[in-house]
């Protein structure tokens, strides 16, 4: 006979202090017991009553009666009833009502003393609430005491008889109002339902065949399930509800004992014929009845007592031993349950067990599985594995079905990974490969076709089933939009060149072009003329054929408000594709052409690339048609329109390169022009050596660019050859616009090799020399012009100063009426009324007719004035030209190194203007440099050309100007002292000056810086004037080198500004 | 739960046949593949609806073991309807039904439904009995017949709610005393609101005398 399967989930210990019960009991036997609000409650055979709590320490006993039978707990007012016989001599029965929470003394109050029936009491209950009690008899029948059981109501006492047999248990059930009592003896098991006072129903249960005992009953105490009632008999425990019959637990044995223990049935039984021999005769059962096994069983001694208390179980035995029944853990449960390869209830367990760590239960799963596949189920071990997806790490599951005969389940397990949204893309491979294998191709659609639930990568499904079955591919790139693998599968696995091109015009811009960019060389290999139609689309006004179809089919239903303003904005925000981009996709020139004419045709604006690739294919078209043709010319003239007339729009340096590298040189030229590069044009002629071409372009582009008959000249170097004519034109040119030098062209003719001979350049040379004698001749006779001029000055400066001056004129310059008192006679033999000049002018001071030139004079000297004094102005000059020279002469051209006094405005100041005036020619140099002006013009460009002979002295002076600037640091007064000779000399020098600077060809000569010869008029040569004593350097080494320096310094016209 | 009628089935046959995982689908819709053997009685209870009326069906699923049948038997006593299961792939529980048919009839009365079903439909493959042989049994002795899935729930419903159709047929033709609660009948708390007394007229004696 299969029964129940058994574990040991429980242990039990001795409990601690052994001795507190058999001192406090001694040698009296326990014949009672009852427990509730955590207390224990024994009843001795002395009548002595034990309370025990928790700790078993603090107890305390009382004399309840002579001896006692039963005893029962109303746990809501913590009564205790008692039942025994009284200390009379007849031990008469009866039963006390004892309050323990009025304790006097350790002895609780007893509320209530009731003689009972002279029977022999069989069993005792007490309700919950203390409203009812019930004491059983051994003829089967019952007393029900109703009412407060602390009160006496004799009037609520009634006798109920149920069968004939001793009554083994009573038990109170109370649900709402009306109690239950439920009855069990060896005849039967009955429900006395006590609904109101009156209202009392006795109802069998249950009949018992004769032979077999019901010895014991325990009401179920279980929050969830209603609480049966259960009577133990020697086959099985049976269990009722009010209503009826409920389920029955076989188990044989004679109980002894029935509890109930968190979800357990704990029973002890007792062997039917005893043996005294058995030093343990019982045993101790606990059965999960919801998993239906016995989850502890253990041979025991005699039990006197079990108590369900403090939230766990206790076992009292016969010899006042106490057991603790442990639990053991969760862990140690599964762990024997694995052992047993009972996974399905250790999986049961720990859910009953609120075991909610999925983790956890995941374990169990894997363990189960392990154990289905070692046994070789695999479809359960599958099953196993799939319940710990989400925790286990699916390649442990994967790996132990990767075995091709197991492909089948791990489908199914990978099915699930999907389901639950856990699969990687590896996983989804994996079952896409699975399907394939096992050519279930309609799972596989069904499983692509889902895919929203299924949770796969939809990439991955494609790469897989592009291996296996295209179509479903193609199929499931088009349903998910996934435009790069339609097409490319389209393209690259099944050759379908005109789809492919079809499904890309139905694409949006984005995709379009993204594809076109990606596919765009294998569609023009095979559909060419396809593709480019969609380039050109694409280009300018691509709308994706889809979008069409059906968005106008759906706004034919809406107003017409919204369709504008749906194609307003569309047009608006549509994108053109940057046509260049498509350009690699062309291996033909004449298609790229004709790509190209479209889109400039159709296109605002298109980039320069266009213009450039469009230009270079039409050079290379021009390149392959050798042998000139019309189709040659046509192509030429196209060009030649192109280059011309878009100069803008390409990229002449790209295009001038392409134009050098496929030998189009008529472009070329074009772009030179364009590029105004007109000597490249020049020496490309004179490469071709096509003189023809070069004189029509010359003369063509020489009267707005004369330097092109230059470069033209100097490209005729290398040249030789050439047609003299031609070099006379070009001689001719260059002298009439003046482009350069003489000197210059007659280098260049020279260098020429086989050079023209004399009658072609004469023409040029005697022009030349011509023009040279004019200037010289014009030169001369402005310089006897200014030297006349200055001549009449100083005779009139001369008249003023010496002679009288007449004032003859009798009219107002101002008016031109008579002159009358007052008036005023200028020195400038102007006159005026003073009242002609007072409207005129502010002050009476000036000439009003001379007014404005004299200011403009007074104005030129303020301005040398001043700018004389800015010395870093003349020294940055200096330091930042490369022609020291010339910003010299230009000052002395200037006067600025000259003394100049202004006038202040006195009475007399024309006159001491006048006077200055006349003091500054005869003393300074100024008016002779002034004249020579042109000359030193001319010189400087002489300077110009001898420039490198020049730098030395340049160098020195302004190595000069630093010591000046340093010494006139140094040099306080000492030197200043010495300045009075120095002035005297002053004149001399700037004299002889004069003198050499009319008799010399060139001013440099008469640098007055290389005039060293006037050593001894230097005051510092003068040593026996010079006092050493004086001289605060005259000791050191030191300040005689400085003094030996001093020479060009003290003939620096610069010094001259002391005074 | 309110109810019209109460029903008390009893599910018997031999040990593993599917008796619990019949009950077990039929209650809870599920199925439990691991054989946990019934050892007493358990019971499970469900609502159904016939001819618009709420019937409570209280179903006693009983031990198949023969050490068991002392216990099991007391509780034929007051089933209105009996499911008599065996199993497609096994012979021998096909065998034993006239056995369990026999005590039926003897610790039930005599107006009680019997239902024979063959479970296990799903094992085709491995099927022992034919089902034109279930039905031959059936017709013989008046029972109703089905074949049954509980794994696949294939006419497991209609196993019991045809039961529940016949005992009602038979309460409607009088054939049954309802105020008899030993019939395995009871009126519901909705049209009887105050429940009848029985309790004193149960036949005690019928079953006291029969002990194997």
């Amino acid at each position: 006979m299969l029964e129940w399967r058994k574990f040991n989930f429980f242990e039990l210990k001795q409990y601690g202090d052994q001795d507190a019960f058999s001192n406090i009991l001694s040698d009296s036997d326990i014949v009672c017991s009852t427990s509730g609000n955590s207390q224990i409650i024994l009843g001795d055979s002395c009548g002595f009553i034990h309370v025990f709590p928790k700790n078993f320490r603090d107890s305390y006993s009382f004399k309840a009666h002579n001896s006692i039978t039963h005893c029962e707990l109303s746990t809501q007012n913590n009564l205790l009833v008692t039942l025994g016989t009284d200390e009379t001599a007849d031990s008469l029965p009866e039963f006390k009502v004892w309050n323990l929470n009025k304790l006097n003394k350790s002895v609780p109050a007893c509320v209530r003393n009731v003689k009972t029936n002279l029977q022999r009491a069989t069993s005792l209950a007490v309700s919950e609430n203390g409203l009812n009690l019930a004491i059983g008899f051994e003829r089967g029948n019952l007393t029900l005491y109703k009412g407060d059981i602390t009160r006496d109501k004799a009037k609520s006492v009634k006798n109920v008889t149920f069968g004939t047999a001793p009554i083994k248990g009573i038990t109170f059930k109370q649900v709402g109002k009306i109690s239950h009592l439920f009855v069990c003896s060896d005849s039967g098991v009955y429900l006395y339902t006590i609904h109101s006072r009156d209202k009392e129903i006795k109802n069998v249960l249950d009949t018992n065949g004769p032979n077999i005992a019901t010895n014991c009953c325990w009401l179920q105490q279980s929050s969830n399930s209603e609480g049966y009632f259960m009577a133990g008999r020697d086959d099985a425990i049976y269990c009722y509800t009010p209503e009826g019959r409920a389920p029955c637990y076989a188990f044989e044995g004679r109980k002894v004992l029935i509890r109930w223990f968190r979800n357990h049935l704990l029973m002890v039984t007792c062997p039917i014929m005893e043996n005294p021999l058995q030093t343990k005769p019982y045993t101790l059962t606990v059965i999960d009845v919801n998993n239906r096994f016995i989850v502890f069983t253990t041979q025991i001694e005699v039990i006197s007592s079990v108590f369900v208390e403090f939230g766990t179980c206790f076992i009292l035995t016969k010899n006042k031993l106490l057991y603790h029944l442990d639990e053991k853990d969760l862990q140690s449960k599964l762990q024997s349950l694995y052992k047993k390869n009972m996974y399905d209830t250790a999986v049961k367990i720990a859910k009953n067990n609120q075991y909610n760590d999925a983790e956890g239960l995941s374990d169990i799963f894997k363990n189960y599985g392990d154990h289905l596949y070692a046994k070789g189920n695999f479809s359960s071990a599958v099953e196993q594995y799939i319940k710990t997806i989400g925790y286990l790490e699916p390649s442990y599951v994967i790996r132990r079905f990767l075995d091709s005969r197991h492909t089948q389940y791990l489908t199914d397990y990978l099915q699930s990974i999907h389901k639950e949204g856990k699969a990687s893309t590896d996983h989804t491979t994996l079952l896409l490969n699975c399907f394939t294998r096992l050519d279930r191709i309609d799972e596989l659609k069904s499983f692509l076709e889902n895919y929203r639930q299924n949770h796969f990568d939809i990439d991955v499904a494609i790469s897989v089933c592009r291996k296996s079955c295209i179509d479903q591919a193609l199929n499931l790139a088009k349903f998910n939009e996934k435009h790069n693998h339609a097409i490319s599968i389209m393209i690259e696995d099944l050759k379908d060149y005109e789809n492919a091109i079809e499904y890309i015009t139905k694409l949006s811009y984005d995709d379009a072009e993204k594809n076109i960019m990606k596919y765009g060389s294998s569609l023009m290999d095979h559909v060419p003329q396809k593709l480019i139609v969609l380039l050109k689309k694409l280009c300018t006004d691509y709308v994706a054929k889809k979008c069409d179809e059906s968005t106008i089919k759906e706004e034919e239903d809406h107003d017409i408000f919204t369709i504008n303003y749906r194609n307003g904005g569309f047009i608006d925000d549509r994108e053109q594709a940057t046509p260049e981009d498509f350009i690699h996709l062309f291996g033909d020139s004449k298609r790229l052409i004709d790509y190209i004419e479209y889109l400039i045709r159709n296109l605002p604006t298109c980039s320069k690339v266009l213009y450039n690739s469009l230009i270079e294919h039409y050079l290379t078209l021009w390149k392959i048609s050798l042998n000139p043709s019309n189709e040659r010319a046509g192509l030429e003239q196209r060009l030649v329109e192109l280059i011309k007339n878009y100069s803008q729009f390409y990229d002449s340096n790209h295009v001038l390169v392409l134009c050098q590298t496929y030998e189009f040189w008529l472009g070329a030229m074009l772009i030179y022009e364009e590029k105004k590069l007109y000597n490249l044009i020049v020496r490309h002629y004179l490469n071709t050596k096509d003189f023809p071409s070069l004189y029509t372009l010359c003369k063509r582009l020489g009267t707005t660019d004369p330097s092109i008959w230059l470069a033209t000249l100097n490209g005729l170097k290398s040249c030789n050859q050439v047609p003299s004519s031609f070099l006379q034109e070009t001689l001719q040119v260059i002298a009439s616009e003046k482009l350069q030098s003489p000197l210059q062209v007659l280098n260049v003719l020279t260098s020429i090799d086989k050079g023209p001979n004399l009658s072609t350049v004469r023409s040029y040379f005697m022009q030349i020399f011509q023009k040279e004698d004019d200037f010289i001749r014009k030169d001369r006779e402005s310089a006897e012009k200014y030297h006349s001029e200055s001549e009449e000055l100083k005779q009139n400066i001369e008249t003023i100063n010496r002679d009288a001056i007449e004032f003859r004129s009798s009219l107002c310059d101002a008016c031109h009426q008579q002159l009358s008192f007052p008036s005023i006679f200028f020195l400038c033999k102007h006159s005026f009324h003073m009242d002609c000049i007072r409207s005129f002018s502010e002050t009476e001071k000036d000439c009003m007719v001379c007014r404005k030139k004299n200011s403009q004079l007074l104005d030129m000297m303020h301005v040398q004035n001043e700018s004389r004094n800015k010395n870093h102005v003349f020294q940055e000059k200096l330091e930042n030209t490369h022609e020291q020279f010339s910003v010299i002469a230009d000052y002395f051209s200037r006067g600025l190194f000259n003394k100049i006094v202004l006038l202040s405005d006195d009475e007399d100041e024309n006159r001491e203007r006048l006077d200055d005036i006349n003091i500054s020619r005869k003393n300074l140099p100024s008016r002779h440099v002034e004249k020579s002006l042109p000359n030193i013009s001319e010189a400087k460009m002489r300077v110009e050309e001898n420039l490198r002979t020049n730098v030395e002295h340049k160098a020195q002076l302004s190595e000069g100007r630093m010591r000046l600037q340093e010494q006139s640091y140094k040099l306080s007064k000492p030197v200043e002292r010495q300045q009075v000779p120095q002035k005297k000399v002053s004149l001399p020098i700037t004299q002889q000056r004069e003198k050499q600077e009319i008799k010399a060809a060139y001013p440099i000569t008469n640098n007055p810086f290389d005039d060293e010869s006037d050593d001894d008029k230097n005051p510092f040569k003068d040593d026996a004037n010079y006092d050493d004593k004086l001289n605060p350097f005259a000791d050191t080494d030191e300040a005689e080198e400085v003094i030996v320096k001093s020479p060009p310094i003290s003939a620096n016209p610069f010094d001259d500004d002391d005074d | 739960m309110s109810y019209a009628y109460l029903f008390k089935y009893i599910i018997i046959g031999d040990t593993g046949v599917g008796k619990s995982c019949l009950l077990l689908q039929f209650t809870d819709k599920r199925f439990q593949p691991v054989h946990d053997l019934t050892i007493g009685v358990e019971f499970g209870a469900r609502m159904i609806t016939i001819d618009g009326k709420q019937i409570k069906l209280q179903i006693w699923d009983t031990a198949g073991q023969e050490a068991f049948r002392s216990i099991t038997r007391s509780y034929y006593r007051g089933a209105a309807g009996a499911l008599l299961v065996y199993d497609i792939t096994r012979r021998e529980t096909f065998n034993h039904l006239t056995t369990w048919l026999e005590d039926a009839r003897q610790h039930s009365n005599s107006n009680m439904v019997i239902m024979l079903i063959g479970n296990k439909s799903d094992l085709e493959s491995r099927r022992e009995v034919k089902k034109e042989e279930g039905e031959a049994f059936a017709r013989e002795h008046g029972l109703v017949f089905m074949e049954t899935s509980a794994r696949t729930a294939a006419n497991v419903e209609e196993a019991f709610i045809n039961t529940a159709k016949e005992i009602y047929e038979k309460i409607q033709e009088g054939v049954f005393d309802i105020n008899n609660e030993a019939n395995g009948i009871k009126i519901g708390t909705v049209s009887t609101p105050t429940n009848p007394s029985i309790g004193s007229n149960l036949p005690g004696g019928q079953s006291s005398n029969s002990c194997c």
